[in-house]
């Protein structure tokens, strides 16, 4: 449906008229055409090496280069044109850019930038150009960091890239926590782990001597809450990244196994299941401590809670009518509403942080998939499918799932692997070794 | 590339006798619609602003090329200005970068294209 807008669209000549100079003013009315096909592929972009201002700065320059342009190609939304195909150098970052040439070898957008080396730390500019429309596509920017952080920096160019042309919010300054495994399939080591959205930097958070699982940020990526056996049975741990000191979460009685954690969007409780009895429901518990309240009360397993990002609804899965499916309950208790419809098993649910989507895991026939669905249960579509995919983690701006992919067999091993929620771009992170169970953390402050 | 163009069905009479006009003589003003739909690149645009149907009216110089500081934007549907100031920009770059060596028009009928009103209408593209 058209908008206020739209109003001008049927009067857009009487619209555009006065905008125009007199000549055009002659020709009544302008000719008018409807096209309803273009093309869907990746923009083309030219990135030339940044400016090093200074010797300090040259490998700055080069490495922060290649991570912007391997940022903006892993979306699959970029094609980065070869150096090799430029016509123009870019000498200094205030030159004049001499439109013709990028325009002939195709790039549509264009980035230019300088590193310096300012008393150890890093400066780094850059601009956007719109090639066809001969224009900035918006203002230059500037950040200043440690020469540690020149992935950051490099991350957050490539970031601003992606906003203005996209409208999308980037997602490259970002980190995900996830389970490093090693070992035989039958003795595995797990522990959790941190990385880049990229895969580097990786930084080790537990040791291995206890099995580790289900890793979740906070929403302000400061901490993170787990499931380990460190007790002897499941239980849930919170963690801060800064410390890296480890405690059970309050208020769980010892005895009982909990697991499959969540923080609350405000960051202030915990969602968890607990098995009693041989039966699992849902609690939830304030981070500091208190009483627990149960969300669900069912003689079945009910777990993978996950909230609606204004925190009013929580999703989550129950085998309550036979096999796992997902439910829609308000977050303070209620009665669940079951929201998945077709065949099949449906399970780990994920509010996507746009409200918009739940993505889940889906069996059927032998064959695993990750999917997303309206949040009301309608327009299903799965992204992949595979012996095993698993427990999708969306990234901040909902565009984007990482999940776990294991190999069939005995040799059989998990890996972290990215897809559009389109469907499109399936790519493998790469991490040091075996990984599985990734979350996904907000952008970085 | 029949079917890839339509004419907009709110168009003037005026404008539906050019366009009858261009059919039997000047099949190459129907050609704007064609190169720049081959241009028309929406793979970068999130998902809201691919969505989003956009009216774009700019001049042509003589030779057939547009006129850049000319595109503007002059109706979209949704109430995202976010999303339709994206999809403005992918139809002025696809405007500009098929227009940049002129849409090969016929000079004599200057009067009738000069000035050229384009829908992006991306409806039959979201199942792809």
């Amino acid at each position: 449906m058209l908008t206020r807008r739209s109003l001008l669209l049927t009067g857009s000549a009487l619209a555009a008229t006065p905008l125009l100079p007199a000549r055009v003013r002659a020709q009544a009315v302008p000719l008018r055409l409807e096209i309803t096909e273009g093309v869907i592929e990746p923009l083309p972009f030219a990135l030339p090496t940044f400016i090093a201002r200074n010797g300090g700065a040259a490998d700055a320059a080069a490495d922060i280069s290649r991570v912007i342009a391997a940022d903006l190609r892993g979306t699959g939304l970029f094609r980065q044109i070869p150096e090799s195909a430029y016509i123009s150098t870019i000498t200094s970052f205030d030159a004049p850019i001499l439109y013709p040439d990028w325009q002939a070898i195709n790039a549509q957008a264009l980035i230019v930038g300088e590193v310096e080396e300012q008393g150890g730390r890093l400066v780094v500019r850059f601009r956007l150009f719109d090639v066809f429309s001969q224009q900035p596509l918006g203002e230059g920017l500037q950040f200043v960091g440690s020469r540690d952080g020149w992935r950051r920096m490099a991350h957050n160019v490539a970031d601003q890239v992606y906003e203005r042309i996209t409208g999308e919010t980037g997602y490259f300054d970002t980190r995900v926590v996830f389970v490093h495994e090693e070992g035989p399939k039958n003795a595995r080591l797990k522990r959790i782990a941190l990385m880049d959205y990229d895969g580097a930097n990786v930084q080790f958070l537990t040791d291995s001597r206890n099995l580790v699982l289900a890793p979740r940020f906070s929403p302000t990526g400061d901490r993170i809450i787990y499931t380990s056996y460190e007790s002897g049975q499941p239980r849930v741990y919170l963690m801060d990244v800064a410390n890296l000191q480890p405690r059970p979460l309050e208020a769980v009685s010892a005895g009982n196994m909990t697991f499959s954690p969540r923080f609350t969007p405000d960051g202030g409780s915990v969602v968890f299941s607990m098995e009693q009895g041989g039966n699992s429901d849902i609690y939830r518990v304030a981070v500091g401590g208190g009483a627990r309240t149960q969300l669900t009360n069912a003689p079945s397993i009910e777990t993978a809670p996950s909230f609606s990002p204004d925190g009013s609804r929580m999703v989550f899965e129950s085998d309550r009518t036979g096999g796992q499916q997902i439910y829609v309950m308000p977050a303070g208790g209620g009665e669940p509403a079951r929201i998945s419809r077709g065949t099949g098993r449906y399970g780990t649910p994920v509010w996507s942080p746009r409200g918009d989507y739940i993505a889940f895991t889906k069996q059927e026939a032998g064959r695993f998939h990750i999917g997303v669905m309206r949040t009301d249960g309608s327009e299903e579509r799965l992204l992949t499918a595979s012996f095993l995919d698993e427990g999708p983690t969306w990234a901040p701006n909902g565009r984007v799932l990482m999940f776990t992919r294991e190999t069939a067999g005995t040799d059989g091993a998990p890996a972290v692997y990215s897809v559009d929620i389109s469907g499109r771009n399936l790519q493998r992170v790469a991490t040091p070794g075996m990984a599985s169970d990734p979350s996904w953390s907000p952008r970085l402050p | 590339m029949k079917g890839r163009l339509r004419i907009w069905l709110a168009c003037s009479l005026w404008s539906t006798a050019t366009l009858a006009q261009s059919v039997s003589g000047q099949p190459s003003i129907n050609g704007i619609g064609d190169l720049v739909a081959a241009c028309w690149n929406i793979g970068s645009l999130n998902n809201t602003a691919r969505d989003v149907k956009v009216a774009v009216v700019f001049e042509l110089d003589v030779d057939g090329r547009p006129v850049s500081n000319s595109i503007r934007l002059i109706a979209a549907s949704g109430p995202d200005e976010a999303a339709a100031q994206q999809a403005y920009e992918a139809a002025r770059r696809a405007i500009l970068r098929c227009g940049a060596n002129g849409y090969g028009l016929p000079a004599e009928s200057y009067d009738h294209w000069r000035q050229v009103e384009l829908v992006f209408n991306p409806e039959g593209m979201r199942l792809r």
